[in-house]
């Protein structure tokens, strides 16, 4: 039998249909059209994330292409490849091209776990031929919704933190069920999910209500049928955000980008991609948020867009607050579908609100002379909310050297709900959003996310300290603790922030 | 990397003024864990957990009102 994985070496220099061309003279007959558009920001992205070597693997039978295969393909007269090609890549050479098994063998066996970066799958579509893929981010373009997938070659198993993406193949899918199939891959380790085609994402998303055939499913898919497809697939409970606003003098609508950074960046940082629904001139789009651009600073809180996964334009990309030039941009958004795992009732932005009223009371009344109430708003603070698993939640107030001990004891020992939001309040002074290991957490509340903020018993901690003050404080801080009671810190040290709140699930 | 932003603030004079009279008591130390009275511990909820239903009813009635045409609209 011959060896079916071949190494190259990745030249930066080398143009992305040039590439192609090499991959596919190692795996038989080229099926690719050159000039894709998402390929070449594939590769520029390999680039980004230091590629020197990449492992071809062939007659690579992909579950999410033989569905699309049984879907569409297979029922053509002609015959057809159902097999892809996967690309691996690493960061270390490999001392140049090679097809023998021992040096093949040798290269894998030899490779450093840190060393592999994630895999490409090359469908035997001309028209698409991005499949399955999962890349670690890069500098340039860091996400906060990703995961760690298991990958085995030749009896070696590596793993690669990234997030899935995946081109449509306007056939089994468009750009809807590659949205869906993004967040939901990314998610699917997490909250117990199955993997789900395209092609059946197409079958979910049409049971009940379809507008023209079910295949080709290049019609795309509404809103409604998106949301049929996430809840029939997965149980995830799906929250729709309304973005447009309308102008009160003209009732025109329109997208302010800042407010969609606002409601979009608790569930970002909380680790859950956002599907973005863009009235562009070109026609509806669907784009998945993961990630902040950089560029936030301690001078300036707002990130100057979101990093998305586009399935017509490639993964890891900038979506600006606006795009001159007529490409997408962010005041194109009319609504973001953000795939809540269900029984998380409490959407951020009410537990936002009502952190902000926490913090406004408790502020206050821990302030030694009352006769400066009105001027503690002069202590300008900064919050960050996420979603927060108990277990996460715990691990920190473990680990946080400085907490007060008797709050690390209520932390870590009372019960909590599963899920809750968290607010982090941060000194404002020495807040640094791209580096949380530094200690500048002044304290926070927390919510059970299962709770309605209307109806009560969601509050589960408040923890404030002296340094939100402008003025001397009665004590160091106070815990407020379930059970309407209060702890008095005897230290208020800051702490240092949770970066991946949904680790632990 | 986290985005942040500012926390609002307003005015809450009579009962913040009560809680910190009682926070001022001597019994109230620090790492001890000190017990609201249950009126004050309901007053403090209904008034500050609360306070913002209305304008939490009023969000959801827009939302309410725009879901048809966000239902509706269709990407390809």
């Amino acid at each position: 039998m011959l060896c079916r994985y071949h190494l190259l070496p990745f030249d930066p220099a080398l143009s992305s249909d040039a590439l192609l061309a090499q991959i596919w003279s190692k795996s038989g007959d080229p099926v690719h059209r050159p000039g894709s558009g998402q390929w070449a920001e594939i590769v520029r992205h390999l680039n980004e994330i230091g590629t020197r070597t990449l492992l071809v693997q062939d007659h690579v039978r992909d579950p999410d292409f033989i569905d699309e295969y049984e879907a569409v393909y297979s029922k053509q007269y002609r015959d057809m490849d159902r097999f892809c090609v996967r690309v691996h890549a690493f960061s270390q050479d490999s001392g140049g091209p090679s097809n023998t098994e021992e040096a093949v063998l040798n290269f894998i066996d030899s490779a450093p776990a840190p060393s592999y970066l994630g895999l490409v799958t090359l469908r035997p579509l001309r028209h698409a031929p991005i499949g399955a893929t999962i890349l670690v981010d890069s500098p340039q373009a860091r996400t906060l919704c990703k995961d760690r997938f298991p990958v085995h070659i030749a009896g070696n198993k590596f793993e690669v933190l990234g997030t899935p993406y995946l081109q449509q193949d306007n056939a089994a899918g468009a750009c809807a069920q590659a949205s869906i199939w993004m967040a939901l891959r990314t998610l699917r380790r997490r909250y117990g999910s199955a993997a789900f085609s395209p092609a059946e994402l197409t079958i979910a998303a049409t049971r009940y209500t379809a507008f023209n055939r079910v295949f080709p499913g290049r019609e795309g898919l509404t809103v409604e049928q998106m949301l049929a497809a996430i809840r029939a697939t997965t149980g995830h409970d799906t929250l729709v955000i309304p973005l447009q606003e309308r102008d009160p003098n003209t009732a025109n609508t329109f997208t302010n980008p800042f407010s969609v950074v606002e409601r979009l960046q608790p569930y970002l940082e909380s680790g859950i991609p956002v599907i973005l629904l863009l009235k562009h001139p070109a026609g509806g789009h669907a784009v998945v948020a993961v990630g902040l651009a950089a560029g936030a600073s301690n001078n300036n809180n707002v990130p100057p867009g979101l990093v998305v996964h586009n399935d017509n334009k490639g993964p890891y990309r900038v979506l600006p607050f606006s795009e001159p030039g007529g490409g997408y941009a962010l005041n194109h958004c009319v609504s973001a579908l953000v795939p809540l795992p269900s029984g998380v009732l409490m959407p951020a932005k009410d537990a936002e609100k009502e952190a902000h009223n926490q913090l406004d009371f408790w502020r206050k009344a821990l302030l030694k002379d009352q006769g400066k109430r009105g001027l503690v708003a002069s202590r300008h603070l900064w919050t960050r909310t996420y979603l927060c698993t108990r277990h996460a939640f715990r691990e920190w107030a473990k680990l946080a050297g400085n907490l007060d001990p008797g709050v690390q004891r209520i932390y870590r020992a009372t019960g909590m709900p599963p899920l809750v939001w968290v607010t982090e309040i941060h000194d404002p002074d020495i807040f640094d959003p791209a580096d949380l290991s530094k200690a500048t957490r002044l304290g926070e509340i927390v919510f059970d996310a299962a709770a309605d903020a209307l109806h009560g018993d969601a509050l589960i901690y408040v923890r404030v300290s002296k340094q939100m003050l402008p003025f001397e404080a009665q004590h160091a801080g106070l815990l407020i603790v379930p059970d309407e009671a209060v702890l008095p810190l005897t230290t208020s040290e800051p702490t240092c922030g949770i970066s991946e709140p949904w680790d632990h699930i | 990397m986290p985005f942040v932003r500012s926390a609002k603030l307003s005015d809450l004079a009579s009962l913040t003024a009560e809680v910190h009279e009682f926070l001022a008591q001597p019994g109230v130390q620090p790492g001890v864990i000190t017990r609201f009275s249950p009126d004050l511990a309901s007053r403090v909820y209904e008034e500050v957990l609360a306070r913002s239903a209305e304008d939490l009813l009023e969000a959801r009635r827009r939302e309410r009102e725009s879901a048809p045409e966000v239902l509706a609209f269709r990407v390809s």
